[in-house]
C-alpha cells in the first residue's frame, strides 16, 4: 500500500463527461493520403504536435515556430468534423532540473486551436543538464525512479499542467529497455498513486506493457490486475520488432496477438476509455502500407463494438 | 535524493557507449563529477551492466540519426549510407544532441558539413547547396517570421532592404533543377552543369514552398538584401537605383 502524499486529493478527470470518440490514427504528413482515402477508417485523430514545430533560439516570444503546412492539413480536418486529440513527447516531466512552462503555454494554444478533448504526455524523462548547466536531450525516454520522491516531484509538475491547461491530462506509461533496481514501488503502484492523488488520467500503452513484459520477464496480465483501470481515459496499440534479442517499441507494423488480448481484457473492465490509437512510425507506414493499417484500424473497431463501447456517430 | 545528478549521468549512459564502459570498470572515477546518494550509485552501475543498455544507445542514435533523415533527407541521399555513418560519428562525437526540436540538430549538422567542404576535409561540390537549399526550405516550413517591428520604425532613408519574409535565396554553383530532381529520384548526381544558379524559395503559400529559378540579374541584386545594407550600398554593389529597389519591394520581393 503506498501511504499517500501530501496535499488535498483530487478525484479522477471527470471522464464520464469526455466524448467516447472510438477508433483514432496517429497523424502524421506520411499518412495525409491514407486519411484522405479512408476518412471511415477511423474515428478520429490523434497529434504530436510538437512533432510540428520547433523552437527559435533568436525568439524572444514567441519562443516555437509552428509547421504552417501541418497546421493548414490540420485545420482542414478539423473543420471536416474530425477530433483532433494532442498527444506530445517534448514536456519531459521527469526532468528534475526544470519545468518546462513554455511548452506547456504552447501546447495550450494547440489545445484551444483544435479543441482536443483531453491531452497527454509521457511519463519519462528526455531532458537533463550537462555538467555545464547547459541541456542534453537523450531523444529517448528515460524511465522514472518509481520512488516516493519521484512521485512528489512529477506530481507537481502534473498539478502545474493541470493548472496551464483546462482539460484532462493523461500521462503514458513508459517502454523501459533496462530496469532500475531496488524501487520503492511497482510500476502500477506508482501510476496508481500518481493518479489518485492528481486526477490525471491515464494513457494505457498496451505495447508499452506487452514489450516490457516480453524484455523482462513478468506478466503483463498480473500488470493489468495490479493497475486501477478506472483512470485509463485512452489506449495505444502498436507494433513492434525484434533487436539483439530485446523486443522494440518502434511502432513498426501490426499489433502483436497478445496487444489484441491485452485491449479485450483493458475494454472489458475499464469503462472510462474515450478512445484507442492505433500507431505507426511515418517511416515504417511503406512497410505496413494502407491495406494492413486498415485491418488494424478495422480490428480495433471491432475490439471497442465488442466491448460494448459506443460506436461514435459521424 | 539528488536526481538531477543520477539523471545526467543515467543519460551519459545511454548517449555514450564509452561512459557506460567506464561505469563498468571503474565506477568511481566515471561517476565522480555527479552528485549521486550510495543508492544512485549502486543503480547507476548495476544499469551499466544490463545488456540492454546497448539497445537503448542504438535507439538513441537511430533518433539521431532520423532528425538527420527527416529533416534534411536530400543531403542524406547525397551522402550515402557509408559516408553518412562515418560523417554523424564525428559530428557526435562534437557534443551530445542539445535539442529535442531536431530541426536545430540538423541544422548544426548542415553547418558542420559545409564546414568540413571549406576546409577541404569533405570533398563533394554539391554538398554546400543542397545543404543550404533543405535548410532555406526547412525554415521556411517552420513558421515564416513575422515582419520586424524594425521595419516599421525605420523611416525611408535608414531603409535596409531585405528579402520578404515569405521568401528565401539559395545560390548553387550547379544546375539546381537538375541537380535536386536526381537527389529526389534517389539518384547520384552525375557531373551537373556547373554555373551560378539563383533559386528563390516562396513560402507564401500555405500548401508547398514554390521554387522559382531567378534570373541572374536579380538574383544578384537580391543576394544584397539582407537587411544589413543600406540602399546606397547595394546600389554599389549591383549596380541598382533606390528606385528599382523600390520597385522590388512593391512586387513583393523585399520587406
Amino acid at each position: 500500500m503506498v501511504p499517500p502524499l501530501n496535499g488535498p486529493r483530487i478525484q479522477p478527470p471527470a471522464c464520464d463527461r469526455l466524448p467516447r470518440l472510438g477508433v483514432g490514427l496517429l497523424y502524421s504528413e506520411a499518412l495525409s493520403a491514407f486519411i484522405s482515402d479512408h476518412r471511415d477508417a477511423f474515428d478520429f485523430l490523434e497529434v504530436i504536435p510538437d512533432t510540428l514545430w520547433s523552437d527559435d533560439p533568436k525568439a524572444t516570444a514567441p519562443t516555437y515556430r509552428d509547421n504552417l503546412f501541418a497546421l493548414a492539413q490540420l485545420d482542414a480536418y478539423a473543420s471536416q468534423g474530425i477530433p483532433i486529440v494532442l498527444h506530445s513527447t517534448g514536456l519531459s516531466i521527469g526532468s528534475e532540473a526544470a519545468f518546462d512552462a513554455s511548452h506547456a503555454e504552447h501546447i495550450a494554444a494547440w489545445q484551444k486551436r483544435f479543441q482536443s478533448p483531453w491531452h497527454s504526455d509521457h511519463l519519462a524523462t528526455f531532458r537533463v543538464q550537462d555538467a555545464e548547466g547547459g541541456e542534453i536531450d537523450v531523444g529517448f525516454p528515460m524511465p522514472i525512479p518509481y520512488d516516493r520522491a519521484a512521485l512528489a516531484y512529477v506530481a507537481a509538475r502534473v498539478r502545474r499542467m493541470q493548472d496551464a491547461i483546462p482539460r484532462p491530462f493523461l500521462l503514458e506509461n513508459n517502454v523501459y529497455y533496462f530496469e532500475i533496481p531496488d524501487q520503492e514501488l511497482t510500476e502500477p503502484e506508482f501510476l496508481n498513486a500518481l493518479c489518485a492523488e492528481t486526477g490525471c488520467g491515464l494513457l494505457l500503452d498496451l505495447h508499452n506493457v506487452y514489450t516490457n513484459a516480453k524484455n523482462h520477464g513478468f506478466d503483463s496480465l498480473a500488470f493489468l490486475e495490479a493497475l486501477n483501470l478506472e483512470h485509463v481515459v485512452e489506449i495505444h496499440i502498436a507494433g513492434g520488432h525484434e533487436l539483439d534479442g530485446v523486443w522494440l517499441d518502434s511502432h513498426s507494423g501490426v499489433c502483436p496477438e497478445s496487444v489484441w488480448e491485452l485491449l479485450a481484457q483493458v475494454l472489458s473492465r475499464a469503462t472510462n476509455v474515450c478512445g484507442v490509437v492505433f500507431e505507426v512510425f511515418p517511416t515504417w507506414y511503406a512497410e505496413l502500407g494502407a491495406t494492413r493499417l486498415l485491418g488494424e484500424l478495422k480490428r480495433a473497431r471491432q475490439a471497442w463494438v465488442d466491448a460494448g463501447k459506443v460506436v461514435p456517430c459521424r | 535524493m539528488s536526481l538531477t545528478g543520477f539523471q545526467s549521468a543515467l543519460a551519459q549512459l545511454i548517449i555514450d557507449a564509452d561512459s557506460s564502459r567506464r561505469t563498468r570498470c571503474e565506477p568511481d572515477g566515471a561517476l565522480d563529477g555527479y552528485d549521486l546518494t550510495a543508492l544512485e550509485r549502486r543503480r547507476l552501475v548495476a544499469i551499466a551492466h544490463d545488456s540492454k543498455l546497448r539497445v537503448a544507445h542504438r535507439i538513441h542514435q537511430f533518433f539521431r540519426i532520423n532528425a538527420l533523415l527527416q529533416s534534411l533527407p536530400l543531403t542524406v541521399r547525397l551522402l550515402g549510407d557509408r559516408r553518412l555513418r562515418s560523417l554523424a560519428d564525428g559530428f557526435w562525437r562534437l557534443g551530445a544532441p542539445r535539442n529535442y526540436y531536431y530541426q536545430r540538430e540538423a541544422a548544426r549538422f548542415g553547418e558542420y558539413l559545409i564546414d568540413l567542404v571549406e576546409r577541404g576535409e569533405l570533398k563533394d561540390p554539391y554538398i554546400p547547396e543542397v545543404v543550404r537549399f533543405e535548410l532555406a526550405a526547412m525554415d521556411l516550413s517552420r513558421g515564416q517570421q513575422v515582419k520586424g517591428l524594425e521595419a516599421y520604425t525605420e523611416s525611408e532613408t535608414d531603409w535596409r532592404p531585405r528579402l520578404s519574409h515569405n521568401l528565401r535565396l539559395v545560390i548553387f554553383e550547379h544546375a539546381p533543377g537538375d541537380l535536386l530532381s536526381c537527389l529526389e529520384r534517389g539518384k547520384a548526381p552525375g557531373d551537373i552543369q556547373a554555373g551560378r544558379y539563383y533559386l528563390l524559395l516562396d513560402g507564401s503559400s500555405p500548401e508547398c514552398i514554390r521554387l522559382v529559378p531567378l534570373l541572374a540579374e536579380l538574383g544578384r541584386i537580391l543576394q544584397h538584401c539582407e537587411g544589413r545594407l543600406s540602399v546606397e550600398e547595394i546600389g554599389a554593389r549591383a549596380r541598382v537605383s533606390a528606385t528599382d529597389l523600390q520597385s522590388l519591394a512593391a512586387a513583393g520581393y523585399l520587406d
